[in-house]
């Protein structure tokens, strides 16, 4: 892989449906150079609990992959296949671990004349596949990586794309993603706040974020807002200090928004 | 179910004599009423730069039940702007339950940053 191919493209994998990002610089570039802050996803195996320090791979969601692919800068790792071999061999690891720790545990417990022989017996198996594997288990890159495919806005990739399963993709949405992301917006997923889309100023680790935004179609019956939500969703935003939007595409794909607020009386 | 005439006059009553606006009426816009008037001059010292009891704000009744879309809500910017001439930055949605209570949320066209306070 030359030089300039590498500065000047993002490669993506995607592995069990979810698209992810492993180099470093290529988050950074993301970062600066598009706005795209996705989500850190990665975690120590065996200490999962560490949410506050995830680490690579970073997650993308569709919109913003589908973004970038509009950019024509995303690049396919194709060919990408975790080693199976390899995975079984990690588990084992794993559950090796597992036994000496109750081998330890049980040895112990003999020291101090609380164990009985038969349960000492029953692990006595165990022994055989005894490691020196503490902690941290070093896994091998088992990933083969042969190839990259450009990706570019036609109807078979975007097909591709969309049939990455658990992505609740809808065409609406992303003309609102790319409209606000025109409007220089940074955006985070929405959940934290029940809508879509969080919007930020700049880079999230500077600034608060101050819209929240739901998508919803313009004149659809099913997709009415209901005004016990709009009562719900105004009222959060104004106790979060956000403003509630809802973003919305006109029959002429014309992109609008209507923002609620409280009105601070009655 | 109340008509939109009714709902109006829930609303104006409640704005006229809980919420103490001025000049509030009951104007047709469309096949709708709606409320048009000022709310009262703020009474807080602090907040004496905003006085903004000249700009008339455009209520628009609807119950609590009722869905809304999207296109509805255009509908009635471009309403007001038909009856009176001038696009509203924003309109108040006067929601009414039949208990009797009014709870009123602004609706700004287009994306509005939330208040620095």
């Amino acid at each position: 892989m030359s030089d300039d191919h590498k500065h000047n493209n993002i490669n993506i994998s995607i592995i069990n449906n979810q698209i992810l990002i492993f180099e470093v610089d290529m988050i950074c570039k993301l970062r600066e150079s598009y706005g795209i802050i996705g989500v850190l996803s990665g975690t120590l195996s065996l200490a999962p609990q560490q949410q506050s320090l995830l680490g690579v791979p970073l997650q993308l969601s569709i919109y913003e992959l589908l973004y970038l692919v509009d950019l024509g800068v995303c690049y396919l790792n194709v060919d990408v296949d975790v080693d199976v071999q390899g995975e079984e061999e990690f588990v084992n690891d794993l559950i090796n671990n597992v036994k000496l720790k109750r081998i330890q545990r049980l040895k112990k417990l003999k020291n101090h004349g609380i164990l009985q022989k038969n349960e000492e017996l029953e692990d006595k198996d165990w022994v055989c596949n005894l490691n020196e594997h503490e902690l941290f288990i070093e896994t091998k890159n088992s990933t083969k990586q042969t190839n990259t495919k450009l990706l570019s806005m036609n109807d078979d990739i975007i097909q591709q794309l969309l049939s990455i399963k658990g992505h609740d993709f809808t065409m609406i949405r992303f003309q609102i993603y790319k409209d606000l992301k025109k409007k220089s917006w940074f955006i985070q997923p929405g959940l934290r706040y029940g809508g879509d889309f969080i919007c930020y100023p700049n880079d999230p680790l500077r600034y608060h974020s101050q819209l929240i935004i739901k998508c919803c179609t313009w004149d659809d019956d099913d997709d009415d807002v209901n005004l016990i939500d709009l009562i719900n969703f105004g009222r959060l935003g104004t106790s979060v200090k956000k403003s509630f939007v809802y973003g919305y595409v006109k029959h002429d794909g014309i992109v609008n928004y209507h923002t609620v607020e409280w009105s601070g009386f009655g | 179910m109340l008509s939109s005439e009714e709902l109006a006059g829930k609303v104006y009553l409640n704005l006229v004599h809980y919420n103490l606006w001025c000049g509030v009426s009951v104007v047709r816009c469309g096949d709708e009423y709606i409320v048009k008037g000022c709310p009262p001059p703020a009474t807080d010292s602090n907040n004496n730069t905003n006085s903004t009891s000249d700009d008339v704000e455009y209520i628009v009744p609807v119950l609590k039940t009722t869905k809304v879309s999207m296109k509805v809500l255009d509908s009635v910017f471009e309403a007001i702007e038909a009856t009176e001439g001038l696009k509203p930055k924003k309109i108040i949605l006067g929601i009414v339950d039949v208990d009797g209570t009014v709870v009123y949320y602004n609706v700004h066209d287009g994306i509005q940053k939330p208040r620095q306070s």
